[in-house]
């Protein structure tokens, strides 16, 4: 437990201290706007007198350190401030598409394990077949497509060429379970194909050494059964490196997700921060910039642990 | 032993042939090897690095590792050839009537199951038994090896057992299934010299109260000397001299062997060696005709084109060299 | 990289020893490398030959599907898309170029600073690096280019900017490799500057390692400004960046799909081209090639 703690606190800290670097960041660059951005909300509107009771409200003449502090204060205790474009607290706007996010991300990383992991023993255990090359070619060719050609490719073919499934994931319209899975299959599938695609990429190294190693070639040696070999003696090995891979992936998520929400027009949260970034939202962006980056940060600080506590070394003491 | 032929042999190796596939080509790593092993009887297989005694010993399970071939040759036992079978019918055999005990026991337990288990599931893999029998039959054997607490140890994981517990622990497994033979690679190399001086004398026990045949694959003279009735001496891939220990180390007939003997540091004459082997074994430089020959101080040029087949000398002592009598009368016989 | 000889002598590996280690055996490697070249090729060429120009609206020729005039058909705005494709290779692998370039130069520099100098400086700076590396590049660039106005130089500073932490990282720990080496030492000894010892010691044997981190840093930013421009905030219209050709076609994909996907198609096989050609380089070159998600 010692030695848990010891991984935890250090990266930890370090963790938070990223985040607030983020926030840091975030708002530097929100700061950096051209424009005063009480005229730009008021829009046509805008009167001298107007924009600076505007200027007043928002702080905007305080020094940036202090609108900082404040808008930190503000965010910890849950107080997200104001939407610019909506007119609605922050918050009202960011959990359903929160929420969004999470089914859809639920979804794929459900389709993802089992397809990851079936496909990454496949490629390991026949690796020395005729078509182990052209496999891993297309596993390549999986990596290195950018999502958000792979989800207009995934239109093109299944919603336009063939109306299998609808091109736009109109969640809101959804009233059922099979509904909802229909709607959001094409979606899924994109984020699916990306995250396997570098799963196997990243899990053949340590699988194909586990497979290689002494120890499962003793459990042949021992007349057991393949399917065992592989089952009690290979895989539990090389399960370390897997869920790593999983949570980076997770990791990866957050980015991908931005993409393909934009490709299907998907009311995610992925799309609230490129419009609001867009129409320079201030508060919307800071906070989902807040919420990205920090399940961006957590789930690397989690890989991370995963690799340090799945030492068996470590199970049974 | 003499009266042994190949009718009674438990294990009949025929002019095993196995090739690497290295750097686009087969290379071969075993050439026409024959050998058998007789019942209750241990055979050291013995030679340097590289000169294919694992491979030998690992077919004998119907095992080749990936990119290799079995060339030519055939393993007989039990009245099947090993190399036509089956992975089915193999892995009847394996583990059960041929088993191994590995060289390096820290790599080949399964670091993520706990010891106990690991011979458990190979009992009930061979369904010799499962369940509470098999558990108990575990802490039996675990005791059988000299293990303390054997109830305790059967719950541990590997890294938490030490060098000589974790032999202690192979040595169990393979001798679970109860079998007929028993391949043994260098199964004390890893271990300090008092453990293995502990770990021999147990092989030895188990072997004598099973009756079990023994390959015991060593490139360490030492070990072989107080190990093996017989000894089969290889050189780059092939057998270059056979005979019972002792005579092997008092009259050995081939230039490699004598040089391997002679090359065995000794407690009464530290500084003598006079014969020295000279170079290493180079894969890519081996002749037509006697393998041996480029490193042979008695080679002459016929050595190097005409290939030296084991010729039978006295009543049990096989050497693969033409001029072993001449060179036993250059030499003397060897100090010994 | 083993070596013979006593580590006293310097073990420069420049360009041309690059080239000879890669002998093309792998088919997938081949395929790879002459794809790529094709890619070049056209960026070179590309202008020369194109049969129409990029901005080019023909009138009353709209949505139109491919043909043997326009072998890609055209877009909505009349415009031939097959020389949009081939004018905005130019475009795709010129700012990508430019910013592993840039990534790769600033990179290698502190990385091989940083491995020199060790102590508490190179202890403060890779903490202010993996900090800055553990903030998702997407949100910050979206913020960068959505604040000021895009053009083609500031989406090459700003990715270049998010990848010159990660090259320090990858050559500081190859340079490590390196400086504890006995030639290093004796160059110190010598009382040669710091400045000469980076460039004529440690560079050189680092070198493959910058090699395979240009061209792995090429791929990457081929997606990433790809993505920026997909969302609106990287190349500025009517550029026939691929990324924003693919937005602009998405709007009538069903009336004209071909609009998106001839660069769909360009774009897919360029990554893949350099991907699998990174592989086999590291490969060849003895490296194993770690692979971050692009985020």
């Amino acid at each position: 437990m010692r030695y848990a703690l010891r991984l935890l606190i250090p990266r930890l800290a370090l963790a938070l201290i990223t985040l607030l670097a983020v926030s840091l960041a975030v708002f530097w660059a929100v700061e950096w706007l051209p424009g005063d951005a009480a005229t730009r909300i008021l829009g046509q509107a805008a009167t001298p007198e107007r924009a600076q009771v505007l200027r007043e409200k928002m702080h905007l003449d305080d020094p940036p350190l202090t609108r900082y502090l404040l808008w930190l204060g503000g965010f910890v205790r849950g107080d997200w401030g104001e939407s610019l474009v909506a007119e609605r607290p922050v918050l009202d706007l960011v959990l359903p598409r929160l929420r969004n996010t999470l089914i859809l991300a639920t979804l794929a990383l459900i389709l993802y394990v089992p397809l990851s992991l079936g496909l990454g023993v496949f490629t390991a255990v026949f690796r020395d077949r005729w078509f182990a090359a052209g496999l891993s070619a297309l596993i390549l060719a999986g990596t290195a497509m950018p999502e958000f050609v792979t989800g207009i490719l995934l239109i093109l073919v299944f919603a336009v060429a063939l109306p299998w499934f609808p091109p736009l994931a109109l969640i809101e319209r959804v009233k059922s379970l099979p509904e909802l899975v229909h709607t959001l299959a094409l979606p899924t599938i994109t984020l699916t194909i990306a995250m396997t695609a570098y799963a196997v990429r990243m899990m053949q190294g340590s699988l194909v050494s586990v497979l290689e190693s002494d120890y499962v070639r003793m459990a042949t040696l021992k007349g057991l059964p393949p399917v065992r070999v592989i089952q009690r003696h290979a895989l539990p090995n090389a399960l370390g490196p897997a869920l790593r891979v999983t949570v980076l992936n997770v990791a990866w998520l957050i980015g991908g997700v931005v993409l393909v929400e934009n490709v299907f027009n998907f009311p995610g949260i992925g799309q609230l921060l490129v419009d609001s970034i867009r129409v320079l939202d201030t508060a919307v962006v800071e906070a989902v910039a807040m919420i990205t980056a920090g399940v961006y940060i957590g789930a690397n600080l989690g890989a991370d642990l995963a690799a340090g506590l799945l030492n068996p070394r470590l199970r049974a003491s | 032993m003499s009266d042994n032929t190949s009718a009674n042999a438990v294990v009949q190796v025929e002019a095993l042939t196995v090739d690497f596939w290295e750097r686009q080509a087969w290379l071969n790593v075993v050439n026409r090897v024959s050998f058998s092993i007789y019942p209750g009887e241990t055979l050291g297989l013995a030679g340097e690095s590289g000169c294919g005694k694992s491979t030998t010993g690992y077919a004998l399970f119907g095992y080749r590792r990936p990119g290799s071939r079995f060339r030519e040759g055939a393993i007989h036992f039990e009245g099947r050839n090993l190399l036509t079978q089956s992975e089915t019918e193999l892995r009847a055999i394996r583990g059960d009537k041929i088993c191994l005990v590995p060289q390096n026991p820290a790599t080949t337990l399964t670091p993520s199951m706990r010891v106990g288990q690991q011979v458990v599931k190979a009992l009930e893999a061979h369904h010799i038994c499962s369940g509470r029998e098999a558990d108990e039959r575990t802490i039996d054997l675990f005791a059988q090896v000299g293990l303390p607490q054997p109830k305790a140890i059967a719950k541990r994981y590997p890294f938490q057992l030490s060098g000589g517990q974790q032999q202690r622990v192979v040595i169990a497994m393979a001798l679970a299934g109860n079998p007929t033979l028993v391949v043994l690679d260098e199964p004390t190399t890893a271990l300090d010299v008092t453990t293995q001086a502990r770990i021999l004398k147990l092989l030895a026990r188990l072997q004598a109260e099973r009756g079990m045949s023994a390959l015991y694959v060593t490139h360490n003279l030492g070990v072989m000397a107080q190990v093996a009735d017989r000894v089969a001496v290889m050189y780059a891939g092939e057998l270059v001299e056979v005979a019972p220990t002792a005579e092997l180390f008092q009259n050995p007939l081939h230039p490699y062997t004598r040089g391997l003997i002679a090359a065995v540091p000794r407690l009464s004459a530290p500084n003598e060696s006079k014969v020295k082997l000279r170079g290493l074994l180079r894969r890519e430089e081996l002749p037509q005709g006697c393998r041996f020959a480029p490193r042979c101080p008695f080679a002459q040029f016929e050595c190097f084109t005409r290939p030296q087949p084991l010729i039978t000398e006295g009543k049990d002592h096989q050497v693969a060299c033409w001029l072993w009598q001449s060179v036993a009368e250059k030499q003397g016989v060897a100090d010994g | 990289m083993a070596t013979t000889t006593t580590t006293l002598e310097r073990r420069a590996i420049w360009p041309k020893s690059l080239l000879a280690s890669l002998r093309l055996s792998s088919p997938v490697f081949l395929i790879a490398t002459t794809l790529l070249v094709v890619h070049f090729l056209v960026a070179l060429t590309g202008p020369f030959w194109a049969p129409y120009a990029a901005t080019e609206m023909l009138v009353g020729k709209t949505y139109e599907p491919p043909s043997s005039r326009h072998l890609l058909g055209t877009d909505n705005f009349g415009r031939d898309i097959f020389s949009r494709v081939v004018l905005g290779e130019r475009v795709v692998l010129s700012l990508a170029l430019s910013s592993a370039f840039i990534a790769v130069v600033f990179g290698s520099a502190i990385g091989i600073l940083l491995a020199y100098t060790l102590g508490w400086v190179d202890l403060l700076a890779m903490r202010a690096i993996e900090i800055i590396i553990s903030i998702p590049p997407l949100i910050l660039a979206l913020l960068v280019l959505g604040a000021l106005s895009p053009s083609y130089v500031l989406i090459v500073l700003t990715v270049a900017f998010f990848y010159i932490p990660r090259v320090a990282t990858v050559i500081r720990a190859a340079t490590l490799d390196v400086v504890t080496e006995d030639f290093v030492t004796i160059a110190r000894l010598r009382g040669e500057s710091a400045w000469s010892i980076g460039a004529r010691e440690l560079l050189p044997n680092v070198m493959i390692s910058v090699f395979v981190e240009f061209s792995l840093r090429t791929g990457y930013a081929v997606l990433f400004i790809g993505g920026l421009s997909f969302l609106g905030f990287g190349a500025p219209p009517p550029s026939p960046e691929w990324g924003l050709m693919i937005n602009e076609g998405r709007s009538y994909i069903s009336a004209a799909p071909w609009a998106v996907l001839g660069p769909s198609l360009a774009l897919a096989s360029l990554v893949i081209a350099v991907s699998l050609f990174t592989e086999g380089l590291g490969e060849r070159l003895g490296l194993s090639i770690r692979r971050e998600r692009v985020g």
